[in-house]
């Protein structure tokens, strides 16, 4: 079997919430004059070169999945998602937002909620929910660093850079880094997001809060990435990617369960030192293994 | 008529946003009150089904709507992506209003 070829199929939505939209950049085909289809190509390409690279997986599903995404989708919408088959990118409002299509991380972070969804499965809410949150946030910030070749100690660990305009008080949605410091904006409001188990969040809003509650095991990888040293997906990504695909791993997964199968595959695929910086990583949010 | 409109989650879940807003529609300009009045007509909004909000995709927004006018009154919750292009048109005007009436708060 030859090595896995990437097949992007790039749709412009004309500013309709149809999908997928027309066809305006297929695989092979020169770059254009909008920068959103060229950023949209640009980030898929790069997401299927990391996993493909990094741990010889071929596409989303493993199986050469093409990558579709659709740009100026609605009216100056603000957002960005994974339908279940393919990437949908939102303008922005220009006031608050930026076009969604700026970030790499944000792009790699759609299309890993794709990977979750083929391999654990992880229910989108509770703390199951935060996980599949956060390992949507783990591999989009992966994804970012290897494009740059960036070690741990040097990448910003941030997930949105570039996304907020300038009249906003902040730097991007989420760092990884310091969670909750991420932005303090009179309309957007303060980052909510808890670094430790200390500040988890009890809601029912966004699905139980998966986007707040995901800084816990977002720090705990940073921790662990940072503790382990080099490039990050060598090893702390590695030890994610595995958990994420260990047949261990239930969909209704706690954040206690995700950890001590990290803490395993630690040991498994690499050693004791690696089982060590894990378990430490997680026990300072606050997560015993 | 009263509107009470309620986003939450989306890729970036931010709290400020999630706050609900309430628009009197009888305080608003006359043209953009019939603009309003319009849409929640159009979007046949107090025959719809109470809970349009199946199982979302990852990062896409649920919303909240609860309008009250005299005789009729009815709260519908939604979620991306919103298929009925009357309804869309309606949840894009309203989340246009949030926004304009938390920047100038």
């Amino acid at each position: 079997m030859g090595a896995p070829s990437k097949q992007r199929s790039v749709y412009d939505a004309h500013a309709a919430e149809a999908l997928p939209g027309r066809l305006v950049r297929a695989e092979g085909a020169p770059a254009g004059s909008d920068v959103e289809v060229n950023e949209a190509y640009d980030g898929l390409g790069a997401t299927f070169d990391f996993f493909a690279d990094v741990y010889d997986r071929n596409s989303i599903d493993d199986e050469g999945l093409h990558l579709d995404a659709s740009v100026h989708y609605g009216r100056r919408y603000d957002n960005a998602f994974w339908n279940g088959q393919q990437m949908v990118f939102g303008d922005g409002d220009g006031e608050l937002f930026n076009r969604f299509t700026i970030s790499l991380d944000v792009i790699a972070h759609e299309l890993t909620h794709g990977v979750t969804g083929d391999e654990a499965r992880l229910v989108y809410v509770g703390q199951a929910g935060a996980l599949n949150e956060s390992v949507s946030d783990v591999f989009g910030s992966l994804v970012k660093q290897y494009a740059r070749r960036q070690s741990a100690d040097a990448a910003d660990w941030l997930i949105g850079e570039g996304l907020l305009t300038a009249s906003v008080h902040g730097v991007a949605l989420r760092s990884m880094k310091a969670p909750g410091t991420a932005y303090d904006d009179p309309v957007l409001g303060r980052d909510p997001q808890p670094s430790t188990m200390d500040g988890y969040v009890r809601t029912s809003e966004d699905d139980g809060g998966v986007h707040t509650n995901s800084g816990i095991p977002n720090h705990a990888f940073y921790l662990a990435a940072i503790a382990l040293g080099g490039y990050a997906w060598e090893r702390a990504g590695r030890i994610w990617y595995e958990t994420l695909r260990d047949r261990r791993l239930k969909p209704t997964a706690t954040f206690r369960q995700f950890a001590r199968l990290t803490v395993q595959n630690a040991t498994h695929f690499f050693g004791a030192s690696e089982r060590k910086a894990v378990a430490a990583a997680w026990a300072e949010v606050g997560i015993r293994t | 008529m009263r509107i009470d409109f309620r986003a939450e989650g989306g890729l970036g879940a931010f709290p400020g946003l999630a706050q609900p807003v309430t628009i009197h529609c009888d305080a608003l300009p006359a043209a953009e009150n019939a603009h309003v009045r319009d849409l929640v007509r159009r979007a046949a909004f107090f025959t719809r089904p109470v809970d349009e909000s199946r199982a979302g995709a990852p990062d896409t927004r649920a919303y909240t709507i609860a309008i009250d006018d005299g005789p009729h009154c009815r709260t519908v919750t939604l979620r991306e992506p919103i298929a009925d292009p009357a309804l869309r048109d309606l949840v894009d005007a309203l989340r246009d209003k949030a926004r304009a009436m938390r920047r100038a708060r």
